[in-house]
């Protein structure tokens, strides 16, 4: 009888996902934004060449703003409403 | 009460405390093997060796933008720094996540104190272990690796328990993209997916639901996810795009996967895992910039990957062969070589260059279990649990008791007395008791990053250099259990005293002194790199060491890396064409030396064209003469002038001639030369007449190919001459270039000069503080053995005895005696060069130490007649010129008792000399010259 119980009591905590937690319109704009941004640097390296500062230094910072703060953002986005829960 | 500041608070102290400790002893420059080059990589976007690593560059670039310090190499250091420091923070928080899931939130301060010193235990073991702490002072990819694996654990502990910011079912993406730019740092990191797969397992699966037939289907599913993403996204992407057909699959395949993206109608379930396919994906895109920089041809192109099949090929470090893992030849103990017709399961002994360590076991399981998990595996991770006994190479764990003299550098050995050891332990028990699901991913992670690694590297012995670094996952995790382990026992004691938490307090405090405060106390002055300027130093010697657009030959990565780095990023000598020898056998690198001026630098002439560059095989050679013709009026000697072999000869000699011996022998028993070697031989043909061509002094006598009676050293380098120098063996070099080397090592300078300037930089050596690995030790023994080389050519040749005089001082004010060990066999050539020179002070200082040295060797061997030097002789000189007549009398009796060299009749005149000199109270030999030489 215990076992029962327990075992409906952990299938309601199996996780199935919902929409809700899927990426939502803003996540797929931020992270398309990242991936635009992304193809700019990829360009304008490829622009450059050996030792020009577009290759070997503006291409790079365009590139670690697209990998590093819009992509990640448009994954972690979420709207502030559903942020106020307590850790 | 709320809790919630004092953890954050708390976990901030963390970081902030090992950032502040990173930062104490990071080092203040580039530091020997990879780093220099890693360091050229970020800076000039450069292609390192493969399999590359672009994310680590994009990153590592914008480190070296940062404004502080002129020292690019301490800027890129910094990331190191700077994610070990986010590293040890994510382990604490993981380590506090399992406590507070595990006792509840804690509710009152006392509680909350003991979970955070239990965590922060766990956290700063982790920071201040041998290994890890090593990995977080230099540029190399391990440090911001670490990043990673413990952001990708932490963030899918934080999912697992539905918990804090990443509880939501959308972490499972960043974790996914995560992975992703990992690869471009280095694919270990990977192997943190194993730790996420089972917690989705394990998260996915009620108690009841957890059979033997579910678990075998997730880790098929496991294997099949990993696989998705390794080789599949890593190798094969790049392969399909290199081919036209595939090509449209591949764009058929992501429109696909685009496409499940965004259909609303499917299961969310399958769009996740799509999404998260596109994003592994789009994390690894950083790899687009190794073809484009490679097309546009930087100086550092390592395999010049401009193609994708280049870049499948880089990716697949080609070319550094493949070793087998599952089945291939093995080692055949009857023929004592490795048997290529017969297939093995499994083979451990498979490297045709072993052969002579591998006959030393009696099985492929004892191989394995000795040298692979024993000695690679097992032994780092008791170097970081429990101690070490110091830093030469092969150096065994140290717990209590004696263990031996196997230091350079001075602090070792590092004792922890196991505690951290015991620590883990007890955690992994703890862990699993508490809750076996999260344990289990865990132990998972431990196992695949140490012994998996071990049985995937299939590592042959020996190795060049010490491994631990591969291993530092698998330490982290054990750290991290440290912590778990320290709380058992704050718990247990609580527990026992009627919950009195005070007295938890004072245990987590007691621990919290034991584990890692004793770890960095006893690790700090062996992991304080604040000091070592020797790479940077070495690399800018030996370019000083050449004349303008000269060509230099150099063997391995130490001498090849920390010159790139100051020629490329820091943009010293860039006129130097520096030749790597190992490289020389590479077709795309031939090719660059002949083809590229990387910052108009002169090409090297080579007469090969491409094609034959491409083809070019070794051919089979039994040592023959071959001579290259000289012009002399074209080659600029000038600045040899003073060597006497050059001054003795009439006229320039029309051809340079030496004798090639044969370089190696293939598996068959044919002889022949290498690539390398045929090239050396065409570079000189073609370059010797127009500019000045040199070996790095470091490189191996067989890669000078029979040139060594037409080397003459001048600085870290010797010049390649057409000149026969004579026959010195005796001596450290034959021939020095007096001159030059002079005013390298007397006008030493603290700024490096970006053009061609004499004096050499020696910078740091004087100081107490400073601590040098293993590597550095060499160089400066190197050092020492120059200036030794040129007093002792100083004196021989031009018989300037005051001209020694002045280098040995000098060499004691650049390199003193008393902060840098050298081996006893340099130190009796040392102390008989103060004789010579008349310095007693200087001898006596030198000899002392050699005094217990040898007293020592004759207690192992009281005939003296096997060292280098006989000890009854140096020990008799010592005491006679010390003026200690008893213990002269002593010790030439002991030889006349035991050794050969006792039987000379003029001991006995001695010993009676000693005995007047005894009666007249004499403290002081009569004039030195009486007795050097006797």
């Amino acid at each position: 009888m215990a076992k029962i119980q327990q075992r409906r009591r952990k299938q309601v905590t199996k996780s199935t996902i919902s929409e809700a937690e899927l990426p939502q319109k803003t996540n797929y704009v931020i992270m398309i934004a990242g991936v635009i941004v992304l193809l700019l640097g990829v360009l304008i390296m490829a622009s450059g060449d050996a030792y020009s500062a577009t290759a070997v230094t503006y291409a790079p910072i365009i590139l670690f703003i697209a990998y590093c703060i819009i992509i990640p953002l448009g994954i972690i986005y979420k709207k502030k409403s559903s942020d106020s829960e307590p850790a | 009460m709320n809790f919630n500041l004092w953890h954050r608070v708390s976990a901030g102290i963390v970081f902030v405390i090992s950032t502040i400790v990173f930062l104490m002893t990071v080092a203040p420059t580039i530091s020997f093997w990879d780093c220099g080059e890693f360091i050229t990589a970020a800076v000039t976007m450069g292609v390192p060796h493969p399999p590359g690593a672009p994310f680590f560059q994009l990153v590592g670039r914008m480190f070296s933008l940062l404004p502080f310090s002129d020292d690019l190499g301490f800027r890129v250091n910094l990331l190191s720094t700077f994610s070990s420091s986010l590293a040890v923070l994510f382990t604490y928080l993981i380590a506090l996540r399992f406590l507070r899931q595990w006792k509840g939130e804690p509710t009152t301060t006392l509680a909350a104190v003991n979970m955070t010193v239990a965590a922060a235990i766990g956290a700063f073991i982790l920071s201040w272990s041998d290994t890890f702490w090593f990995n977080a002072s230099e540029a190399e990819v391990y440090g911001i690796g670490m990043f990673f694996i413990t952001a990708v654990m932490w963030i899918a502990t934080e999912w697992y328990f539905k918990i804090g910011v990443f509880n939501s079912e959308r972490s499972l993406l960043l974790i996914a993209y995560l992975m992703g730019l990992s690869i471009g740092v280095h694919l270990l990191s990977l192997l943190a997916l194993f730790y996420v797969f089972f917690l989705i397992f394990f998260r996915d699966k009620g108690r009841n639901d957890l059979s033997v037939r579910a678990f075998a289907i997730a880790l098929v599913a496991m294997g099949a996810g990993f696989f998705v993403i390794y080789p599949g996204i890593v190798k094969y992407v790049p392969a399909m795009l290199g081919d036209s057909g595939m090509r449209y699959l591949l764009l058929v395949l992501l429109l696909a996967l685009i496409g499940v993206v965004a259909a609303k109608q499917l299961h969310p379930q399958l769009r996740m895992v799509a999404l998260a396919t596109l994003l592994v994906t789009l994390g690894f895109s950083t790899y687009t910039i190794v073809p484009i920089r490679a097309g546009q041809q930087p100086a550092l192109n390592e395999n010049a990957p401009a193609t994708l099949e280049g870049l499948y090929s880089y990716l697949n470090r080609d070319q550094y062969g493949s070793y087998p893992l599952l089945s291939g030849p093995n080692y055949d103990p009857v023929t004592r070589s490795i048997n290529m017709e017969k297939k093995t399961f499994l083979p451990r002994r498979w490297s045709h260059e072993h052969v002579k360590a591998y006959s030393e076991y009696s099985s492929d399981f004892e191989y394995f279990l000795k040298f692979q998990l024993g000695h690679i595996y097992l032994r780092y991770f008791l170097w970081n649990f429990v101690g070490r006994a110091g830093d030469i190479q092969d150096a065994p764990v140290a717990f209590v008791g004696e263990v031996g003299d196997w230091s350079e550098s001075p602090g070792y050995p590092n004792r922890y007395y196991a505690i951290p050891f015991i620590l883990g332990l007890l955690g992994m028990i703890y862990h699993f008791r508490k809750d076996y699901r999260t344990g289990v991913s865990m132990a998972v992670l431990f196992f695949m990053m140490g012994a998996g690694l071990v049985l995937y590297f299939n590592m042959a012995e020996p190795q060049v250099r010490e491994r631990d670094y591969f291993f530092v996952g698998s330490f982290q995790v054990f750290a991290l259990w440290a912590g778990l382990g320290a709380y058992s026992l704050i718990e247990m004691i609580t527990e026992k005293l009627n919950r009195n938490e005070a007295v938890g307090v004072a245990m987590a405090l007691l621990l919290l002194i034991a584990a890692p405060v004793n770890m960095l106390a006893n690790n700090y002055q062996t992991h304080d790199r604040h000091y070592n300027y020797v790479a940077f130093d070495y690399a800018y010697n030996l370019l000083q060491s050449c004349e303008k657009d000269a060509i230099l030959f150099t063997g391995g990565d130490n001498d090849t890396f920390p010159v790139w780095y100051l020629q490329y990023a820091a943009g010293f000598r860039r006129d130097v064409r520096v030749v790597n020898l190992s490289l020389l056998n590479t077709p795309w690198y031939s090719k660059q030396l002949k083809n590229e001026r990387p910052y108009d630098a002169l090409p090297v002439n080579i007469s090969y064209s491409d094609q034959e560059l491409e083809l070019m095989r070794p051919v089979q050679w039994e040592g023959q003469p071959v001579s290259v013709p000289i012009d002399p009026e074209k080659i600029d000697l000038s600045t040899l002038k003073d060597v006497p072999a050059v001054r003795a000869a009439l006229e320039v000699p029309r051809t340079l001639s030496f004798t090639v011996p044969p370089t190696y022998t293939d598996p068959g028993g044919a002889q022949g030369i290498r690539n390398q070697d045929i090239l050396i031989i065409d570079i000189l043909n073609n370059n010797i007449n127009s500019r000045p061509i040199y070996f790095a002094l470091s490189t191996a006598p067989q890669d000078r190919i029979g040139l060594d009676r037409n080397l003459i050293v001048e600085g870290m380098a010797y010049r390649v001459t057409p000149y026969s120098m004579p026959d010195r063996r005796d001596r450290y070099y034959p021939a020095v270039n007096i001159g030059i080397v002079k005013k390298h090592l007397t006008q030493l300078r603290n700024e490096p000069v970006k053009d061609r300037a004499y004096g050499f930089m020696f910078r740091e050596l004087t100081n107490p503080n400073i601590n040098l690995d293993e590597a550095s030790t060499k160089m400066v023994y190197s050092f020492r053995v120059l200036y030794m080389a040129l007093g002792q050519v100083m004196m021989q040749d031009a018989g300037d005895i005051e001209g020694m005089k002045a280098v040995l001082d000098k060499m004691e004010k650049t390199i003193p005696t008393a902060l840098h060990e050298f081996d006893p066999n340099l130190r009796i050539d040392l102390a008989s060069m103060y004789l010579m020179v008349g310095d007693t002070p200087g001898y006596l200082k030198v000899a002392k130490s050699l005094e217990t040295y040898f007293l020592e060797e004759l207690k192992k061997d009281p005939t003296g007649d096997n060292t280098y030097r006989n000890p009854y002789r140096v020990l008799i000189e010592y005491y006679e010129t010390a003026g200690e007549y008893q213990k002269g009398i002593d010790i030439i009796r002991q030889a006349q008792k035991y050794s050969q060299y006792g039987g000379d009749p003029s001991l006995e005149q001695r010993v009676r000399q000693y005995e007047q000199w005894l009666r007249e109270g004499r403290k002081t030999p009569p004039a030195p010259d009486t007795l050097a030489g006797k």
